[in-house]
Parts: structure tokens; sequence; C-alpha cells
């Protein structure tokens, strides 16, 4: 029953034919070779019958070879739905651009709105804003991932302290929490200078206050370097507030300075003989994908790179008709090129190694402008394939740190 | 000559185990209980009335009676018939 497949797609007409004995005609179509079905007999001279749409000049062709007279009583299938659309063409097709323009411009960024912070900070994130692709007039699913934009411009504006970005349909609403430098005001406030750490002290400059410690000396963590009170008699009653006030001498002075010293650390580090690490090689490959719930179809770039090892990425972006969220997304899959590097060490390597790891692990916690004068290894041991290190670091830092004094009110 | 040639097709039909209908174009006709009748090998159709089909055969004609006939499809090699079958009937010329 081939010729039955498919018939709302080919369409088909039902009709009745006229005339004495129908058979004839009936007949004649057989001889024809055109397949005619559910036919019904309605009068001893009226039969009803199925037709295809693409046999329906056939039978017309037969019935004024005959001499039947032929009525159509109904028609099926997409051809004749295409057709009576083709008369409202005009409607059909603008009222699918216009779903198509809403769609498109429902996964348009709008606005990006800034908040909460003073105009020149405002600039300032609306360029790095720019530099990530987040600005107006630009599709929603090409922004990479909002925390990462996030992130990176906290990091990279230093006086932000803390940047959030809403998405409200298509408006970004950024919210920016600016620093407040406290310190400037409290500039002439009376303080001390500390010691972070204990030390050898190495150098001193003091701009002011009076220097309570001297080069060579040895200090301890919280020992006061450098006072902030000046005049008479302050040596003996340095921790004593009270009194400080009834004398008329004295004064409280903003103490400033670096004290310059040396101080100790040790670390301990372990440095595997062999290693094994991976690094991006900077090749990568983008691929979108329309999602639907569960299943993806590719729309751009099918093929899986040739690489050996990769790292993946993936993003999910919906997309948006009007405020809803639509069940379709663009997934964006990144293929990142991995290169694996693997490699042994000697001992000796491995040492070097290990002290580099612990300097770097080191600077970390220290001043940048500290320098490391020494490193020496106090212990050494190998075991499992591990080399096991205790170092001994001699650092000159600067160790000052303010301490506010407070003076009873 | 025409002898000749059914006399040969007889033999061509038992040597080689062939169905008969394929070679004679005899009416194959499968009925599904009262429901479907197929008829195959017509050689058209002569009367159609919603009791009584008339095909004609290569030698003489198959007519089926009953109630309710619609034919369900009519190609060149078969008519598929629909409604109560009560009888098949083979008439000679």
């Amino acid at each position: 029953m081939k010729f039955k497949q498919g018939l709302f797609f080919k369409g088909y007409i039902t009709f009745y034919v006229e005339g004495k004995r129908p058979e004839i005609f009936l007949n004649k179509c057989l001889a024809e070779n055109i397949p005619i079905w559910d036919i019904r007999r309605i009068k001893s001279d009226k039969c009803e019958a199925k037709v295809h749409l693409k046999h329906l000049r056939d039978v017309k062709k037969i019935r004024r070879m005959l001499g039947y007279k032929i009525s159509f009583k109904d028609k099926f299938g997409l051809p004749f739905i295409l057709s009576k659309l083709k008369i409202k063409k005009p409607l059909v097709v603008g009222l699918f651009l216009s779903i198509l323009l809403v769609f498109i411009l429902s996964n348009i960024v709008w606005q990006v709105k800034i908040v909460g912070v003073s105009p020149e900070m405002e600039y300032k994130i609306e360029e790095r804003l720019d530099a990530y692709g987040l600005k107006k007039g630009i599709f929603k699913f090409s922004i990479g991932s909002i925390d990462d934009i996030e992130r990176n411009i906290t990091n990279e504006l230093k006086d932000v302290m803390w940047i959030g970005i809403e998405e409200k349909g298509t408006t970004y609403v950024v919210q920016g929490v600016e620093k407040t430098i406290a310190d400037k005001e409290q500039d002439n406030t009376p303080q001390h200078l500390v010691a972070r750490v204990e030390g050898n002290i190495v150098r001193m400059l003091v701009e002011t206050g009076a220097p309570q410690v001297s080069v060579d000396q040895f200090v301890n963590k919280g020992d006061i370097l450098v006072s902030g009170i000046i005049g008479q008699d302050q040596s003996d009653n340095e921790d004593d507030d009270d009194e400080k006030e009834q004398d008329g001498n004295q004064q409280y002075v903003h103490a400033e300075g670096t004290v310059i010293a040396e101080t100790w650390y040790t670390s301990e580090t372990t440095v595997p003989l062999t290693y094994q690490h991976e690094t991006l090689t900077g090749e990568q490959d983008n691929q979108y994908r329309l999602g639907i719930g569960n299943l993806s179809l590719p729309i751009w770039d099918i093929f899986a790179p040739d690489y050996s090892h990769t790292l993946v990425e993936k993003e999910e972006k919906p997309l948006y008709f009007l405020n809803m969220k639509l069940p379709f997304s663009i997934l964006k899959k990144t293929i990142h090129e991995k290169d694996i590097i693997k490699g042994e060490r000697t001992e000796k390597k491995a040492i070097q190694e290990g002290i580099e790891q612990a300097k770097r692990e080191l600077k970390k916690h220290i001043d940048f402008e500290a320098k490391i004068i020494e490193e020496r290894i106090l212990h050494q041991t190998l075991e499992n394939g591990k080399v096991k290190l205790n170092i001994y670091f001699r650092v000159q830092e600067n160790i000052a740190v303010p301490q506010p004094i407070y003076q009873g009110e | 000559m025409n002898k000749w040639q059914g006399r040969m097709k007889q033999w061509v039909v038992k040597q080689f185990n062939l169905p008969e209908d394929v070679l004679f174009e005899l009416p194959r006709i499968t009925t599904i209980g009262q429901l479907h009748a197929y008829i195959e090998n017509h050689k058209g159709l002569v009367t159609f009335t919603e009791k009584e089909i008339l095909l004609k055969m290569k030698k003489g004609y198959v007519r089926l009676r009953g109630e309710n006939f619609v034919l369900k499809t009519m190609l060149q090699e078969e008519i598929i018939v629909e409604g109560k079958i009560r009888e098949v009937q083979y008439l000679d010329e």
C-alpha cells in the first residue's frame, strides 16, 4: 500500500463521479494506472472516490474523454494548506518576521546599568565591561561567563572592592562597591611603629617619631620601634597613657618611617623526582550547539579537533522570548589543546626546584620589597621518590607596622 | 499455437514447482473473514455497487456478494474490497 503513505504531504482529493455506469470511468483509471481508493457507490449513477493531487489532471483528462461529471467534495493535505496560506502570504510572512524580530531583540543586551559608584569609576568599569564583551547591542549568548567577568574586573580595578552583575531580562545591572580610603583621614592620628615579626635591625629611617631601638638590636614581635610620643619622660611612660596626658611636655605624633630588619623563616617542601604537569598549548576550538532539553544539535564546527589531550570548557546560555526562558539554549564548548609534560629529575635538580618553590611560597607572605639574602638547607631526606627539604631563609624586610595610640577620652 | 503455449507453461509450472497464478494469470483471492477480500490478477471492474462486485478475469468472471462494499484500493494488479462478504462466485463466460 505504498501509494497510501505520506498522504498528508502529498495531498488528496475526494471527488464524485456522476454518469451512467461509473465503473467504466473507474476501469479507465485502472488502465491509466491512476491509484484511486475508498470508492463508494452512492447512487446507481454516482460514485465517491479519492485520488492523489498529482493525478488530478489525469482524472480530468479521462472525464473529458468519457464525458462524466466530476465534482469535488473535499481536499486534504499539506499542499492545500500551503496554497491557502499563499493567499495570506503577507500576513504569514509578517507574523513570522515579527516573531523572529521579537526573538532576536529578546536576546540582545539593551542596557548595561552601572550603579553605586562615582562617575569616574563608572567610566572605568564600563571600559572593562566593554573589553569583556558586555555592552549594549550584543547577543546575550555571546557573553562569556558572568562570574568570570565579575572576578576579573574586581581583580583588575584596584579601587573597586566588589562588583556584582545581575541579569534582568535584557538589562544588565552592574553593582560596584568602591574602596574608600580611610587612611588619609587618619594620617595625623598618633601612632607607634611596632615590629611585625622578630628580627635583627639592619637599617632605620625614621621620618617622625622617636626611635626606641638601634641598629643591630634584636627585637621581638610587638616591640615598639618608633614611638609616637615625643617629649620629656617618654621612655618612662611608654605604656602608661594616663600619665602622659598630664605631662605638658609630651606630644603625640604620627610616627612614620621604615625599619629594615633581618628576619628568619624556615619552610618545608617536598619535590617528587618524577613529575607530570599539564600545560595548554594555546590551540583551541570553539563548538556551538543548540540544546533542546537533554538533546543538542550541532550548529557550528561539528568535527572534533585533532588534539591528543584536551581540556574542555562548557558554557550554556539560555535563549529568551521576551522574558520567557525558552527550552532552547546555546551550548558553547571550548576545547583547548593540552600538553602533558612528563619527566624525571635528578636529586640535585629536585633540590634546586625545592628551593625555588619555597622561595615563591615565601614571597607570597612577605613584602614585595623584601630581599631574600640567604637560603640554606637545614635538612634533606629522600624517601618514596620524593625529596623532602627543610630550608632556612634570611630575609631583609621592613618590619614596621603602625599601631594607633589610644588617648583616653 | 496458443494451445501449445499453454501446454508449455503447464510443463514449466510442473517442472519448476511454480505457483500457478503467476504464469496462468489466475485470480488469487484472499479473504480475511468476511471483512476484506484481496483480489489479484483481475482484468477490470464490470459492476460495482454496495451489494455486488463483478470482476473480469482472464477467463470468466468473479462475483462477490455482500453488503456495504467499499473499494479500499483499486490498482491494476489488485483490488481490496471492504464490507461484509457473503459469497464469492466464479462465473464462466
